[in-house]
């Protein structure tokens, strides 16, 4: 599943380990579901959303 | 009064967090726990094929012979906790790993059992845990290299 993680950490000029903190995973899976290797679970999707005050639908793009 | 047990694994974390390999996320505390169970599992098992061997007669042999499910237990839970204090995708990657090496161990064991009936050395029950531990630290590096 593609998604903006990398864009919209960028543009806070967050780090994978700061934004990892926020999020209380670790920087592994920040950098897992930027490469889009990892699909988080829906409440840490939620998490996601809530850290960057933006619906899940335009962060994840399932390509449906 | 921090333990030499501790200690060790405190300064093993710390240099874990820093490896390569931190996104394991296994905790040399925790591995340091499974294979302490582990060691534990196996020596009851070489005692309890000891004590059996030299004391055939002894009413204690019943007792003997459960005391590696006890050790079991403890080798079961100190793998289990593994799980806790792990983020989702690490958890995934665990299970996932356990079930690999649920799946991958019994088609061994079954091949080789096959093998044994066309004459290859039998494998002793005792090799069937380092067999499912060997199995999941494989499911692992599958897990660490498809979610990396």
């Amino acid at each position: 599943m593609k998604n903006r993680l990398r864009i919209l950490r960028a543009e806070r000029d967050w780090s994978q380990q700061e934004l990892a903190e926020r999020l209380r995973v670790s920087r592994q899976t920040v950098n897992s579901i930027e490469n889009g290797r990892y699909d988080p679970t829906l409440p840490l999707a939620f998490r996601i959303a809530r850290v960057f005050g933006q619906p899940i639908e335009s962060i994840f793009d399932d390509g449906a | 009064m921090e333990s030499v047990l501790d200690k060790l694994s405190n300064k093993l974390d710390i240099a874990f967090m820093n490896s390569p390999i931190e996104s394991a996320s296994i905790r040399p505390k925790v591995l340091i726990k499974v294979l302490i169970a582990a060691a534990i599992f196996m020596g009851t098992v070489q005692f309890l094929a000891w004590f059996i061997a030299n004391h055939p007669d002894s009413r204690w042999r019943l007792v003997a012979a459960a005391a590696p499910i006890a050790a079991f237990g403890l080798c079961a839970a100190a793998a289990w906790s593994s799980l806790e204090g792990m983020d989702e995708r690490a958890v995934r990657m665990h299970l996932e790993a356990l079930a690999f090496a649920f799946v991958a161990s019994l088609v061994f064991l079954m091949t080789y059992s096959f093998l044994a009936l066309a004459g290859a050395v039998t494998l002793k029950f005792e090799l069937i845990a380092p067999v499912m531990v060997t199995f999941w630290v494989l499911g692992l590096g599958i897990g660490l290299w498809r979610y990396r």
